[in-house]
C-alpha cells in the first residue's frame, strides 16, 4: 500500500513535469512560428560591386573632380572648349601624388578656416542652443501634460502603481523576505515582516520612512493615552479628537495639500506658494488603519496594544502591499501574535497571489491599453461605439487592477500567516447599487460605515440622520480616492443613488426580474465611472453625451470596430472573469467526480505564473 | 451583507492541491531568481534588448487575435507596418513657418519638399483586418497647401502607389527600400527639370540577404524574417560616377557612397553612407553645375545615390545630429537648390528641423 502510494506520488510529479514541459514547448513553438518566413536573396554580385567601390581611391577621385572644376573655371574664364576630364585624369596620373598633397594642404587650410569661422559663429550657436532647449522644453511640458492628464484620468496613480519595477520586487524583495521570514524563529519573524513593510514604504521616497515611523510611534502613544483616560469620558474624547485631527491632518497635508491650495489659488486669484510634495506611498491606507486602532481603543472594543513591534507590524502591514484591503484593527488583533504558516497555507497564498498577478498583468493592463487608445481620441472623432468601449475598458481596468492588488495582498498575507477578508465579490453582477457596494471594495466601505457612518447616524436612527450619514460616508469614500472634484462628485452620486434605492425604489427593485435590475445597475455603474475618470464635471457630461450619441461622430466607425474586433478574445475573457462563472467552471473542472486534479490545477497556475513573468517585463 | 456569504468566502482547495501549489510557487520563484542571477542582464535586460520576451508576448497575444504591438501592426504577407503618427498641429505649423521664413531668404533658388508616406498608407491593403490609421494623405495635403507658394511639392505617394506591387517598403522596417526610392526619384528628377533618368544602365544588386529591421525588434513579430538590401550600380562598378564623400565633422573621407563594413553589423541599412551623420559633403565627378543641399532623415540615405549624377556637389544635413545653423552651409557650399526629404512620421514628430533653420536672424 505504502509502495503504491509512493508510486502514485512519483507518477504525479512525472505528470506535472510532462505538462510543464509541454506548455513550455508550446510557448517556444508559438515564438518560433512567429519567426518563420523570409525573403532571402543572393547577394554575391552586390557584395562584389561594393568591394569594387570600396577599392576606389579618394585621392584619385579628388584629382578627377579638381580637374573638372578647373575645366569649368577655364571654361568660364576663357570660354574654351570643354575638355574630357576622364582622359586627362589618366594622363596626369604621374603627377597625381604631387597634386594630392597640394589638395591635402588646401583642405587643411579650409578646415582651419572652418574652425575659425566656427569660433566666430559661437554666439549663434548659443542662441540656437537656447532655442533648441526651448523646443525640447516644450516637448517636456507636452509630455508632462499628457502624464498629468493620465493621472487625472486614473486618479490615484500613487496608490495604484504600475508594476514597473514589479520584477525587482518579485525577484529581489519578495524571495528575500520570504526566506528570512521562514528561517528566523519566533518574534524575529515579526521583525522581518516589519523591516519588509518599512523598506516597502521607502521604495518611492526614502525620506518618508520617517513619516511611517512617526505615524507608528504617535498612534502607539495615543493608544496608551486614550486607554488611560477611558474612565473620564471627556478627557478620552479630547485625546481621541487630537489623535484624529493629527492623523487626518497629516494625510491632508501630504495627500490633498497641494491640490487644495492650487484650487484655492485658482478660485480666489491668490498666490499662496506651496511645494508639490510627492505623495507618500500608501499613506491613505496606513492612516485609516492607525485611526481604526485608536477609535477601537476608545470604543473599548480592543485592549491597548502593549507591544510596539506588533503595533508597527499592524500599521505597516507589509503583505497588504500598496493597495490591498483596508483592514480594521479589531479584525487583525488576533493575527498579530502566534500566526502559523504551513506549506498548505503557503500554497493557498500562491493561488491568490498568482491570480492577482494575472488579473493585473493579463487583464487590467490589457484593458488599460484599450482605454488609453479611446481616451487619446479627439472628442469629435469618437463614435458612440468607441465611447462605450472606452468606458467598458475603464470599468474592467479599475476592477481588475484593484482586485489584483487585493488578491496579491491576500496571497502574500497567507504566506506570512495573515488572513484578509474578501475585498471584491464579483461587483459587476450586482442586482442593485446597494448590492454593488456590498461587493465593491468591501473593506473600505465597511471601514467608513463603521467609523464614520455609525457614529453619525447615532443610536436613535431617524430618516434624516440616516440620509445625512449615507451622503457623508460616500462623499468621503469619493474624496479618499483623491483630491479632485470628480471623486467627490462620484461619491455623492452614489450617496444619492443609495438613498433613492433605500427609501424610494427598494420594493420596486425586488419585483423586477434580476436580469433587468442587473442591466440597469450596470448602466448606472458605468455612468459612475465616467464621473470618476473625467477630470471635470463638464467633461464627464460631454463623455456621457458621446455615449448617448451627442457630439461624437456617428454610431460606429472603423476605429471603434477595430477596437472591438481586434480584442474580441480579451473582451470575452474580461466579461467571463468578472462573473462567478469562471470560479464555478474551474472548480467543476478540478473537482470533477471524486478525484482532485492536483496536477492539472498546479500546472494551470504554473502556466499563469510564467505568462505573468513574460508580460511583466 | 448576506450577499457576501453567498459568493464570498472561498472554499479552500484540497490540502494536497495547496501543498503542491506551495511547492510549485517556491520552485518557480527560485528558478526565475536563479536564472536572473546566472544570466544577469540577459534574461531580463534593461531597455530595448528584451527581444525574446517582447516576441513571446507579441506572439502569445496573437493567439488572442491581437495584431498590434508597440504601435506596429502585423500585416499580411509578413509586412510590419508602423502606425501613422497623429501630428501635433501647432508644432507642425510652427515647423512650416520656420521653413517658409528660411526659404524667403533665398528666393532665387528652388526649394523642394519630399515627404515619404508610411507603408501603412501606401500598402493599406496589407494592414490587419479592421485596422485603421490616421489619414496621412490628408496630413500631406495640408502641408502641401500651406507651402504651395514656397516649395515645389514632389508627390512621392503617387509614384509609390503606382509601383505598390514591387517591394517598395521593407517588411520589417519602416523605411522604404532602394527600389521604392528609385521609383520616387524619377518624379523628383522630373520636378527639378533635370530630364529623365540619365543612367538607364543602373541595375539593382542585393548587397545582403540578411536585413532585419527595427520594426521587428520593437514589435516582437517576425523575429526570423530576413530580407535583402539593394544598391543600384552600373554593370561595371568602375563606371559609377566618381565621388569624394567627406564626413565633415568627423574629418573623414571616402571614395564610395557605401560602407560595406556595416553589412556585418546590426543595422545593415547603414550600408548607405555608414548611417546618419551631421553633415556629409559629396563632391562628384558628374558633368553638372548644381549644388544641392538635402535636409533629411534616414529615408534620404538610399535615395541620394540616385542624385549623384545630376549635381557637382551634394550636401546632406541631418538636423537630428547637426547642431549649427544652415545659413553658413548655404553660403559656404554655394548651394543652388534645396531639398527637404523626410519620412512622414519623422517629419510630424521631429521638431529639430526648426533648430537648424533659426540661426540666420542674427547674421
Amino acid at each position: 500500500m505504502g509502495n503504491k502510494k509512493h508510486f502514485g506520488e512519483e507518477d504525479r510529479v512525472l505528470r506535472f513535469a510532462v505538462i510543464a514541459v509541454a506548455v513550455l514547448l508550446l510557448i517556444a513553438a508559438i515564438v518560433v512560428a512567429g519567426r518563420m518566413g523570409n525573403l532571402r536573396e543572393d547577394s554575391a554580385a552586390g557584395e562584389e560591386k561594393l568591394e569594387q567601390m570600396a577599392k576606389m581611391n579618394v585621392q584619385m577621385n579628388e584629382i578627377r573632380i579638381q580637374e573638372l572644376e578647373n575645366a569649368r573655371d577655364s571654361q568660364d574664364d576663357q570660354d574654351t572648349e570643354n575638355q574630357d576630364p576622364g582622359s586627362q585624369g589618366s594622363e596626369d596620373q604621374d603627377t597625381g601624388d604631387q597634386s594630392a598633397e597640394d589638395q591635402d594642404a588646401q583642405s587643411q587650410d579650409a578646415e582651419n578656416q572652418d574652425a575659425l569661422s566656427q569660433g566666430a559663429e559661437d554666439p549663434d550657436i548659443t542662441i540656437r542652443d537656447t532655442e533648441e532647449k526651448k523646443y525640447t522644453g516644450n516637448g517636456d511640458t507636452g509630455e508632462s501634460k499628457k502624464k498629468e492628464a493620465q493621472e487625472k484620468l486614473f486618479g490615484r496613480t500613487e496608490d495604484l502603481p504600475d508594476l514597473g519595477r514589479g520584477l525587482e520586487l518579485l525577484l529581489g524583495f519578495l524571495p528575500v523576505i520570504l526566506i528570512l521570514y521562514h528561517v528566523f524563529p519566533g518574534r524575529l519573524k515579526d521583525v522581518v515582516i516589519l523591516a519588509g513593510g518599512v523598506l516597502f514604504y521607502a521604495w518611492g521616497e526614502p525620506v518618508y520612512i520617517f513619516l511611517v515611523i512617526f505615524s507608528v510611534l504617535f498612534n502607539y502613544m495615543s493608544g496608551f493615552l486614550i486607554a488611560g483616560a477611558l474612565k473620564e469620558k471627556k478627557k478620552a474624547r479630547r485625546r481621541l479628537i487630537i489623535n484624529i485631527v493629527a492623523n487626518v491632518g497629516l494625510l491632508f497635508v501630504f495627500r490633498y495639500g497641494a491640490p487644495v491650495l492650487k484650487g484655492f489659488n485658482d478660485i480666489f486669484q491668490t498666490e499662496i506658494r506651496y511645494r508639490e510634495l510627492p505623495v507618500p506611498v500608501g499613506i491613505s491606507f496606513y492612516t485609516l488603519q492607525a485611526l481604526s486602532y485608536t477609535i477601537d481603543v476608545y470604543q473599548r472594543k480592543v485592549k491597548v496594544q502593549r507591544s510596539l513591534l506588533d503595533f508597527a507590524v499592524y500599521v505597516t502591514l507589509f503583505p497588504r502591499l500598496i493597495a490591498g484591503p483596508v483592514v480594521k484593527y479589531k479584525d487583525m488583533t488576533e493575527q498579530l501574535r502566534g500566526r502559523k504558516t504551513s506549506l498548505a497555507d503557503f500554497g493557498d497564498g500562491a493561488f491568490f497571489f498568482i491570480r492577482g498577478l494575472a488579473k493585473k498583468l493579463l487583464l487590467a493592463d490589457a484593458a488599460g491599453r484599450i482605454m488609453d487608445v479611446v481616451f487619446a481620441m479627439e472628442p469629435g472623432e469618437m463614435s458612440v461605439l468607441s465611447a462605450w468601449l472606452g468606458c467598458l475598458a475603464f470599468m474592467f481596468r479599475i476592477y481588475f487592477e484593484l482586485g489584483a492588488f487585493s488578491d496579491m495582498a491576500a496571497g502574500l498575507g497567507r504566506m506570512f500567516g495573515f488572513e484578509f477578508r474578501q475585498n471584491f465579490a464579483y461587483p459587476y453582477t450586482a442586482k442593485s447599487i446597494t448590492d454593488f457596494w456590498n461587493r465593491w471594495y468591501i473593506s473600505l466601505v465597511s471601514w467608513f460605515q463603521n467609523y464614520v457612518g455609525l457614529p453619525l447616524s447615532g443610536k436613535r436612527k431617524t430618516v434624516g440622520k440616516d440620509i445625512r450619514s449615507i451622503l457623508i460616508v460616500w462623499m468621503l469614500i469619493g474624496l479618499w480616492h483623491g483630491a479632485s472634484w470628480n471623486y467627490i462628485l462620484w461619491g455623492l452620486y452614489y450617496g444619492i443613488l443609495l438613498v433613492v434605492e433605500k427609501y424610494i425604489t427598494a420594493n420596486a427593485i425586488q419585483r423586477i426580474p434580476g436580469a433587468v435590475t442587473r442591466f440597469f445597475s450596470l448602466l448606472l455603474i458605468m455612468a459612475g465611472w465616467v464621473l470618476f475618470f473625467s477630470p471635470t464635471p463638464g467633461s464627464a457630461l460631454a463623455y456621457l453625451g458621446r455615449m448617448a450619441g451627442i457630439g461624437g461622430s456617428g454610431l460606429t466607425d472603423a476605429r471603434g470596430i477595430y477596437i472591438l474586433m481586434s480584442n474580441v478574445v480579451l473582451w470575452f475573457t474580461l466579461i467571463f472573469c468578472s462573473t462567478p462563472l469562471i470560479f464555478r467552471l474551474y472548480e467543476h473542472f478540478i473537482y470533477r467526480g471524486k478525484r482532485v486534479r492536483t496536477v492539472m490545477n498546479t500546472a494551470v497556475y504554473a502556466v499563469l505564473f510564467i505568462l505573468c513573468i513574460v508580460y511583466m517585463v | 451583507m448576506e450577499m457576501r456569504k453567498e459568493t464570498g468566502r472561498r472554499k479552500r482547495q484540497h490540502p494536497q492541491s495547496r501543498r503542491a501549489a506551495g511547492v510549485m510557487f517556491a520552485v518557480l520563484l527560485a528558478a526565475v531568481c536563479l536564472m536572473n542571477l546566472v544570466f544577469r542582464g540577459r534574461l531580463f535586460p534593461e531597455g530595448d534588448k528584451r527581444e525574446f520576451l517582447t516576441a513571446a508576448r507579441a506572439n502569445i497575444s496573437l493567439l488572442g487575435g491581437k495584431r498590434e504591438s508597440n504601435g506596429i501592426f502585423k500585416g499580411k504577407d509578413h509586412y510590419l507596418l508602423e502606425d501613422i503618427v497623429k501630428p501635433d498641429e501647432a508644432e507642425v505649423s510652427r515647423t512650416l513657418e520656420h521653413m517658409k521664413d528660411f526659404r524667403s531668404s533665398y528666393m532665387d533658388i528652388p526649394f523642394y519638399l519630399m515627404l515619404v508616406p508610411g507603408a501603412a498608407n501606401v500598402l493599406s491593403d496589407k494592414l490587419p483586418v479592421f485596422a485603421v490609421t490616421e489619414d496621412q494623405t490628408e496630413q500631406f495635403e495640408n502641408i502641401k497647401e500651406s507651402l504651395e507658394q514656397d516649395f515645389v511639392w514632389v508627390d512621392v505617394e503617387k509614384a509609390l502607389e503606382a509601383e505598390k506591387k514591387q517591394e517598395i517598403y521593407y517588411h520589417t522596417d519602416a523605411l522604404w527600400t532602394t527600389q521604392g526610392a528609385f521609383y520616387a526619384c524619377s518624379g523628383l528628377i522630373e520636378s527639378m527639370g533635370l530630364g529623365s533618368q540619365k543612367h538607364p544602365s543602373l541595375k539593382p544588386y542585393a548587397v545582403t540577404g540578411d536585413f532585419h529591421g527595427a520594426l521587428s525588434k520593437d514589435s516582437g513579430y517576425e523575429g526570423g524574417y530576413r530580407e535583402p538590401v539593394y544598391i543600384y550600380s552600373e554593370e561595371d562598378a568602375q563606371d559609377n560616377t566618381k565621388v569624394v564623400v567627406s564626413y565633415v565633422e568627423e574629418g573623414r573621407k571616402t571614395a564610395t557612397l557605401y560602407d560595406s563594413s556595416k553589412l556585418n553589423g546590426e543595422d545593415k541599412y547603414a550600408v548607405f553612407f555608414g548611417g546618419d551623420f551631421p553633415l556629409i559633403d559629396i563632391k562628384t565627378a558628374a558633368k553638372a553645375d548644381g549644388r544641392l543641399l538635402v535636409v533629411k532623415d534616414s529615408y534620404a540615405n538610399c535615395l541620394v545615390p540616385f542624385l549623384v549624377p545630376y549635381f557637382r556637389e551634394i550636401v546632406m544635413v541631418d538636423p537630428r545630429y547637426y547642431k549649427k545653423g544652415l545659413g553658413h552651409v548655404m553660403k559656404d557650399y554655394e548651394i543652388t537648390s534645396v531639398l527637404f526629404l523626410y519620412g512622414g512620421n519623422t517629419f510630424m514628430e521631429d521638431n529639430k528641423i526648426r533648430g537648424v533653420l533659426t540661426d540666420d536672424e542674427t547674421e
